[in-house]
């Protein structure tokens, strides 16, 4: 289960890093450096403007595979937490 | 037909220089705010022992990124602890600073948020800190993982 858990945990984390750095790539693009930096910072940052500037620059899809993936990657990684401290 | 395409889609970028960062938050309204209100939520939730935001790369490689502990660093920087804070990440003194900076350009009233806004965009200008911001963003997420801890 922990296994197969991690594997999960790992793929969905993959998804959302790559979310992430197309997100930046987005920034870097359309929106001044500066703040592109302050998205490389946290993810957050780079999340909330993905979804501020989704519409005007096509990046829909990528934020709704993003946050489905951040829903996932947060229960997962909860789960996986609770059964590893289950199994000691 | 294509330098047209090409003509309508860069103008705005021309009017602004790449080195805007705190001008563009207190500017844009609406995003700043978001970005205030949602790093305002995440540090909350935080606090009350709820881990929104795991940081990928972290979790994935037990690297650090230039944000990891920022968080941390906040809540030893609310305790008035400075050397825990400045030793989670370089950057929570710095961060705090900019996002109380946001802050005041939000709240202030109009003609004063005017001023405010032309002095941070003429700040920025000048001395090009956004960039130097980012350059040691660079160097830190470079050489926290190795040499510094």
């Amino acid at each position: 289960m922990i296994v197969l858990l991690s594997i999960l945990v790992g793929i969905t984390g993959l998804g959302w890093l790559a979310c992430w750095i197309m997100t930046l790539i987005k920034m870097f693009k359309h929106e001044s450096t500066g703040l592109a930096v302050l998205g490389i910072f946290c993810g957050i940052w780079a999340f909330i403007w993905g979804w501020m500037n989704a519409k005007k620059h096509d990046h829909q899809k990528i934020m709704k595979i993003w946050s489905g993936l951040f829903a996932a990657y947060f229960v997962l990684y909860g789960l996986l937490f609770v059964v590893a401290a289950a199994q000691g | 037909m294509s330098s047209k395409s090409s003509n309508t889609d860069s103008p705005q970028r021309d009017k602004h220089p790449n080195v805007r960062l705190l001008s563009k938050l207190i500017e844009n309204k609406k995003l700043g705010w978001w970005m205030l209100g949602g790093s305002s939520l995440y540090f909350l939730l935080h606090l009350g022992g709820l881990k929104v935001y795991i940081c990928p790369l972290r979790a994935l490689t037990g690297w650090k990124c230039p944000g990891c502990g920022l968080t941390g660093g906040a809540h030893a920087l609310l305790k008035g602890d400075l050397s825990a804070a400045l030793h989670s990440n370089w950057f929570t003194l710095f961060l705090a600073l900019f996002w109380i900076a946001v802050a005041i350009g939000l709240i202030i009233p109009e003609p004063a948020r005017k001023s405010y806004i032309a002095w941070v965009r003429k700040s920025e200008e000048i001395t090009k800190w956004p960039y130097i911001f980012g350059l040691i963003a660079i160097i830190y997420a470079l050489t926290r993982n190795s040499l510094i801890e």
